[in-house]
């Protein structure tokens, strides 16, 4: 036997249940009713007559009694449905003049939030940002939606909204914790409008105001809450607000971003990793680099190599690798190649090293720099063990590639784990690199394979709800098992409210056909205008998107900006964080090419003046091209 | 042989010609009676994607004929040889307005999806029984729903059409703009483009006393007559069906049905429970051995009837009759009910009049049903083909000759001859705007031509 089936039960959305990942039928509202009184009470009795209230409210039937054992024992078949009908009880279980449920303390997705919730506060902000994200995302409507309106659900429901609020505005004050303040100002301004009375938004959104070097933006924030304020309840702004308006005005120190002496310096290199959400199906790959890291965290060095077609998820087995390395303290440099950047030589290498690969590029004899570069990674590997991550390196520069070729043979006994990610079926000058790993016993080779259904149908229970058997096997059989597709396909499918059902497999197979680039280019096209044009703009400035120079190309203020960035993050349309860049080239591609022609002579025209003004400024993002 | 290349690559690719890995399954509708092999399936995501196609196939010396989800796709049979299978599926946009009460629902839209959305703010739409049927093939068609007898048909309640004219055009009708078209899409069926969204009216209706009352069939005959007695009277907020149904073994079902031969009203009630329960209480006094009615959300009543969601092949056909004395239910009973030796899955009796028998006051070509009934028949192949199936329900609406109506609700009846589908002129006019909007009859037309 393979152990006890996972059940798990969710009410931050309608009420739904699955068993090992399959969903369970649990009949009708009446019939879930009596679950959600019972998840409600936790792990206390409930008495049955306060079940019936659950399901017939004021007016029971006269055999309510009856009915409501009935429905209890429908509900341990669907439950339960391998025990024999003698031994069902073990989740619903009769206790005196009631029942109980029992079930794990993480099977109940309000009561896993609220733990995640609880955890968060104690952690590190990256890590406190990983644990809120991710349970913010188990929300999938309002709690309990289908007893809206029921007396007995309305307690808890307020109770989990209010959490649900304060988990928000954490999740942003720990972005804004960790430097993202340009990036959280759309969403501030958007919980601001859904409940302008919450003063910890005001001060959130002020203090990201200012930190964007947005002085007078946060000054207005502050008079807009003042004023709010007084309309609404006739008071003034509690000593949070009214100190920070004190703040804001001198100038103080205090407010800029509290910085440490570790995240000064991991800030650049480290992009915070994204959460682990939806990644199914990576068991081996999640292993394979789990026994690296610890191995590289007693020292011992080591080579990865990550092959797949495009969209198989090798960036996304690169952002699991830095979170897991985060967790364990190492230090992570990663850098990406660009098909933009080829030609820019050393261009990997800079983005790997920093600053401290100025002097050895600038050596005149290649072997000379190899050699310097060679001395930089090994003085850095005495300070502390740390990771080279290289994505797509199909398009790095040649340099860089002979670089990590000389490095990878030189490893033995240095704490570095190299890892590199390339996209197969291409051709490209990293063949003669891959040839030489493919020949080298110590360099570990994953091939990410394509998503089972169970895999698929985990994913769209995650964007869609639990889905209908037919809805899931078309899904999969449309993308192929491709993770980047599905992904477009399931956010094409929720951007326009499509539900999992059966009688919506025929609009999968409609939107599930059309090749990746257009899928993409759809969805962009049924966002606002903004958004579109914003989407634009970053794909033409490629490598120099930033918000600031984006916000200059698409002509829109930094604000509107930041809102449409994260309305992209949101999409999976752009990676959530720094620096900017599509979740993966070919969306990338597929954007850039549909941008009308006269919109990108205009974009091109604004992004050279822009260039042209700037590159008077040494270490503007925008040199390395030129 | 015509030339299908031209079409591929269009609607980013989600063309399907014959050969292609998915022209198989993208080919068959709900329905899977109708196994048609089209030139092209296309499945194109907006008005823009659905010009090129129409341009695209007339380059090509081939027709368009539009489908969304395939429930009505009886009548296309054998007439898409040389033709580009339009459905509607990708374009999926819904939107609901509380304070102006209504909805724009793209061709792809179901009305699960508008009953929900619309759910939610307390409206309800005046959906068809099954929640997998889509908006726009069935108001085009007129659409008899639950709130019929009070409301009209959903037909009546489209403010306005966006399609695609034959020449790729778009054009928006209201009743200020290209009037015609909008007169047509109120029950004409299409045929004069490719509607790609339709903006219609909601009702205010959050709650309704809705439900089922079953007895086993051996019951039909003091049933179905009482039931015929009562809806002479029957307020006009109430709307109910009452059927012959021999249930299908199948999962989807309640345990208490499934397998069994039964006799059944279902009934929707606006208004409260009280209301509700005093309007069936004649009903309810027959004593039946189930009863589900209660006080529910509208977005419940979609479910009400327990159609499969899944494409199922089955046939069907219906006739509208006038009256349902003691005597047609003697005939009914016999052709239908016990010892009558028909397969046919269920044969129901759709309660019209009311609103439904008087004129809309917004016009359009279709806008009442003359007939105090609708009698549909539909039927599973159980293995003795699908001849035989028909021979059973042209028997059992046989049955019903001496009270069938001149007229033909052809989103139910797909044999009938296409003029019976409306009166003399309006049958007239919708023919000459379809003329207009599609002079080289580039559309397959919703029925087949001729009589």
């Amino acid at each position: 036997m393979d152990g006890q089936p996972q059940l798990h039960l969710h009410v931050l959305g309608e009420l739904t249940a699955t068993r090992d990942g399959a969903v369970v039928d649990l009949g009708g509202r009446r019939q879930r009713a009596v679950l959600a009184g019972l998840i409600i009470a936790r792990d206390e009795v409930v008495p049955a007559d306060r079940l019936v209230d659950c399901v017939w409210g004021e007016e029971p039937p006269t055999n309510a009694n009856g009915a409501l054992q009935a429905y209890v024992s429908h509900l341990r078949k669907r439950l339960e449905p391998d025990a024999t009908a003698r031994h069902r009880g073990g989740v619903i279980a009769r206790a005196g003049p009631g029942y109980v449920l029992r079930v794990a303390p993480d099977a109940v997705d309000a009561w896993a939030f609220e733990a995640a919730v609880e955890s968060a506060a104690g952690l590190a902000p990256a890590d406190a940002v990983c644990t809120l994200e991710p349970a913010l995302r188990m929300w999938r409507g309002p709690a309990y939606a289908d007893y809206a309106n029921e007396s007995w659900a309305e307690a808890e429901i307020g109770r989990l909204t209010e959490l649900r609020a304060v988990a928000r505005e954490r999740l942003l004050a720990t972005r804004l914790e960790l430097g993202e303040a340009q990036l959280v100002i759309g969403e501030l301004e958007a919980l601001v409008n859904e409940d302008p009375l919450r003063e910890e938004r005001w001060r959130l959104l002020t203090l990201a105001l200012y930190r964007a070097h947005r002085q007078a933006a946060a000054l207005a924030a502050l008079r807009r809450a003042r004023q709010v304020l007084a309309d609404e309840l006739g008071v003034d702004p509690g000593p949070a607000l009214r100190s920070l308006e004190a703040e804001v005005l001198a100038q103080s120190p205090h407010l800029d971003v509290p910085t440490t002496a570790k995240t000064t310096n991991a800030t650049p290199l480290v992009p915070r990793p994204r959460t682990p959400d939806g990644l199914v199906d990576r068991e081996r790959e999640m292993a394979v680099l789990r026994a690296l890291v610890d191995d590289l965290s007693v020292g011992s060095s080591g080579c990865l190599l990550i092959e797949g077609p495009a969209g198989i998820g090798k960036t996304r087995l690169l952002d699991e690798l830095r979170r897991l390395a985060v967790g364990a303290g190492v230090w992570v440099r990663s850098a990406r190649s660009s098909s933009l950047e080829r030609d820019f030589e050393w261009g990997v290498v800079r983005q790997l090293l920093g600053a401290g690969a100025d002097e050895a590029v600038g050596r005149d004899e290649r072997f000379a720099a190899l050699r310097g570069l060679c001395e930089v990674t090994t003085k850095l590997a005495d300070d502390a063990p740390f990771v080279l991550c290289v994505d797509d390196i199909q398009w790095c520069d040649v340099a860089s590639l002979q670089f990590l070729a000389y490095l990878v043979r030189r490893l033995e006994g240095l704490p570095v784990l190299v890892v590199l990610a390339v996209r197969s079926g291409e051709t490209h000058g990293a063949d003669d690199l891959l040839a030489e790993l493919a020949g080298n016993e110590a360099v570990s080779v994953l091939h990410p394979a394509p998503l089972t259904e169970l895999g698929t149908a985990a994913l769209v229970t995650d964007r869609l709800g639990r889905g209908a058997d037919t809805f899931v096997a078309t899904c999969h059989r449309m993308t192929s098992g491709n993770p980047l597709l599905l992904r477009q396909l399931l956010r094409a499918l929720a951007d326009q409210g499509v539900p999992p059902d059966a009688a919506h497999v025929d609009t999968v197979r409609a939107v599930g056909s059309r090749a990746i680039t257009s899928l993409v280019t759809l969805r962009l096209r049924r966002m606002p205008a903004t958004v579109t044009t914003v989407a634009h703009a970053v794909a033409v400035l490629g490598p120099l998107a930033d918000l600031v120079t984006v916000a200059d190309v698409a002509q829109h203020s930094e604000e509107d900006v930041a809102a449409a960035l994260d309305v992209l993050a949101r999409s999976e349309i752009l990676l959530d964080g720094q620096p900017l860049d599509f979740v993966n080239p070919l969306v990338r591609d597929a954007i850039h090419a549909d941008i009308p022609a006269g919109e990108r002579a205009l974009l091109h025209e604004r992004m050279s003046r822009r260039l042209k003004s700037s590159s008077s400024q040494p270490g503007h993002a925008g040199v390395p091209r030129s | 042989m015509p030339e299908t290349e031209a079409l591929r690559g269009l609607a980013g690719g989600a063309v399907h010609l014959p050969g292609d890995a998915l022209y198989d399954e993208a080919r068959m509708p709900w329905n899977l009676q109708v196994d048609e092999h089209p030139a092209a399936v296309a499945y194109p995501a907006d008005p823009q994607e659905v010009a090129l196609i129409i341009k695209a196939a007339a380059a090509s010396g081939l027709r368009v004929a539009p489908q969304g989800t395939g429930h009505g796709a009886p009548p296309l049979a054998g007439r898409l040889g040389d033709a580009v299978l339009l459905r509607t599926s990708a374009m999926t946009g819904l939107r609901v307005d509380a304070s102006s009460r209504t909805a724009r629902a793209d061709a792809g839209v179901l009305w699960g999806d508008v009953v929900a959305r619309a759910g939610r703010v307390e409206l309800a739409g005046m959906h068809m029984s099954s929640p997998g049927v889509g908006v726009v093939g069935s108001s085009l068609g007129g659409g008899v729903s639950w709130y019929a007898r009070q409301h009209g048909l959903q037909c009546s309640a489209i403010t306005a059409v966006e399609l695609v004219l034959a020449d790729g055009t778009f054009v928006r009708a209201t009743e200020d703009q290209d009037a015609d078209l909008l007169w047509a899409a109120r029950g004409g069926h299409g045929g004069f483009g490719v509607v790609t969204s339709l903006e219609f009216d909601l009702l205010p209706v959050p709650t309704a006393y809705a439900g089922m009352l079953a007895w086993d069939w051996r019951h039909a005959r003091r049933v179905l007559t009482a039931w015929g007695e009562w809806t002479e009277d029957a307020p006009e907020s109430v709307t109910s069906v009452a059927r012959i149904f021999q249930v299908p073994e199948a999962e989807w079902l309640p345990a208490g049905l499934s397998g069994r031969k039964m006799v059944m009203i279902d009934a929707v009630a606006l208004g409260d429970a009280e209301a509700g329960a005093r309007a069936i209480a004649p009903l309810r006094a027959l004593r039946p051995e189930l009863d589900t009615f209660a006080q529910m959300p509208a977005a419940d009543i979609a479910h009400l009837q327990l159609d499969p969601q899944e494409p199922t092949a089955v046939y069907a056909n219906s006739v509208l009759v006038h009256g349902f004395p003691a005597d047609a239910v003697d005939a009914l009973v016999a052709a239908a009910g016990p010892g009558s030796g028909s397969n046919l899955l269920f044969v129901e009796l759709r309660q019209l009049g009311g609103a439904l028998a008087r004129p809309a006051p917004r016009g359009g070509a279709l806008d009442h049903l003359d007939g105090s009934f609708l009698v549909l028949g539909v039927g599973l192949d159980v293995g003795t083909g699908w001849s035989a199936v028909r021979e059973d329900a042209m028997r059992v609406l046989d049955s019903l000759a001496p009270w069938t109506s001149r007229a033909s609700y052809l989103s139910m009846a797909y044999e009938a001859a296409a003029r019976r589908g409306w009166s003399p002129a309006s049958y007239d006019r919708l023919l000459r705007i379809r003329r207009a909007a599609d002079p080289t009859g580039l559309f397959v037309g919703p029925q087949r031509s001729g009589d």
